[in-house]
């Protein structure tokens, strides 16, 4: 029990995805313009993640190590077309803000790098925690990158005004630049309160 | 020999998987599509009744997909009310965009000055050329006419910093604008 929510933990700020691996900062970058949209993104990443993880766990022992990627490609291409119908059959509304961003989770590189690292070689419930974990771990980084972008670019919060309509919203937030100085900031914070202060040896070189 | 063996064997791994794959895709397929084409249906309908609040029918007039300019004219509708007067028409169109086909239904007075603009689908960036699916942008279109000049940052107010979001559904409301017009003109003739 203590193993998986460690490795649920792991995923959250060890090795968050976005932050620490540093992988799937495309969609991160791209969706993060508003709150609404990275809660979308979460939630279709999330399902995508957590379906590809359990599959692959369960048939990685018929899976040859030399076809396995091809393999992965078609399970997550699957289940991202699944969802993809689901949205627009029962989220239409959301699918609609999402947009583009809706086909491209296959080609995240968070879900990929995920089943080829943990679930073809750990079993069913460790990948479930792994996805679980993975997902918090990449819902919080977006939502907070969106909720900063929403805040400053655009003056609002899940589409309310916060600043009163005197506000005079800075849109390089919303622009392209704007995500990426956000999440070098939340990069920056992270480091700080994880890195240890390193032993230098005599000659001064790192250990 | 061992080696094309070898060979086979994955192969046949492969075409199970992306069979049962198949499968899984060709269901949900099944199982979503009537409700896909309803909610598109439903969106369009919603579209229609927001345009026109007072027309109580709408009849499709038959014609086939027409490519006007860079943008195609999907179907076409008249709009009727309840004492069978023509209030004016509804086209639903695509024009290119910057992140692929914009949907959009255009409403048209019996006059042939635009009566409003729904934009029912569209892949623009989201926070940037997704805006022009939004009625402030949208609404400075109401009540143009063939005689105005359709020309971002000149009559049109653009999207910030989605010109060419803005430039092609304006152009589009331009082409269907002209065509539909003419059509009907033609038509009652």
């Amino acid at each position: 029990m203590r193993n998986l929510i460690n490795i649920f933990k792991n995923g959250i700020i060890k090795e968050n995805p976005v932050l620490i691996i540093m992988i799937g900062l495309c969609s991160v970058l791209a969706v993060s313009t508003s709150v609404v949209n990275a809660l979308g993104m979460t939630l279709a990443f999330s399902f995508v993640l957590i379906g590809s993880e359990l599959t692959i766990s369960i048939i990685r022992k018929f899976v040859p190590k030399t076809i396995r990627i091809p393999i992965f490609i078609v399970v997550i291409g699957s289940f991202t077309t699944i969802m993809s119908l689901f949205l627009q059959a029962y989220l239409p509304d959301l699918n609609k803000s999402l947009g583009i961003f809706v086909p491209l989770v296959v080609v995240n590189c968070i879900i990929i790098g995920r089943v080829e690292a943990f679930s073809y070689r750990r079993g069913v419930i460790e990948s479930l925690f792994d996805a679980l974990g993975m997902s918090v771990g990449y819902g919080i980084v977006i939502v907070s990158i969106g909720f900063i972008r929403e805040l400053l670019g655009n003056g609002t919060i899940l589409g309310y005004q916060v600043f009163g309509p005197n506000y005079n919203p800075a849109l390089f937030f919303i622009l392209p630049p704007g995500a990426f100085i956000a999440i070098g900031i939340e990069i920056a914070i992270l480091n700080r309160f994880l890195s240890k202060p390193k032993k230098v040896k005599e000659d001064g070189q790192d250990k | 020999m061992k080696n094309s063996k070898e060979i086979v064997r994955l192969g046949l791994i492969l075409g199970l998987i992306c069979l049962i794959a198949g499968f899984a895709l060709s269901a949900t397929y099944s199982i979503t599509k009537d409700k896909i084409t309803e909610q598109q249906r439903k969106a369009l309908v919603q579209a229609q009744k927001e345009i026109f609040p007072d027309a109580t029918e709408f009849k499709k007039i038959e014609i086939a997909e027409t490519k006007v300019g860079s943008a195609t004219l999907k179907e076409l509708y008249e709009c009727l009310s309840e004492n069978e007067n023509i209030l004016g028409y509804i086209a639903t169109a695509s024009t290119p965009g910057y992140g692929g086909n914009i949907i959009f239904v255009l409403g048209v007075n019996s006059d042939f000055s635009v009566k409003g603009v729904k934009v029912t689908e569209q892949t623009e960036t989201p926070g940037l050329g997704a805006n022009i699916a939004k009625s402030q942008f949208l609404e400075q279109f109401n009540g143009k006419t063939l005689n105005d000049e359709f020309v971002v940052k000149k009559d049109v107010k653009p999207v910030t910093s989605a010109t060419i979001s803005s430039r092609s559904i304006t152009n589009g409301i331009k082409e269907i604008l002209n065509f539909t017009s003419k059509n009907v003109k033609e038509a009652s003739k």
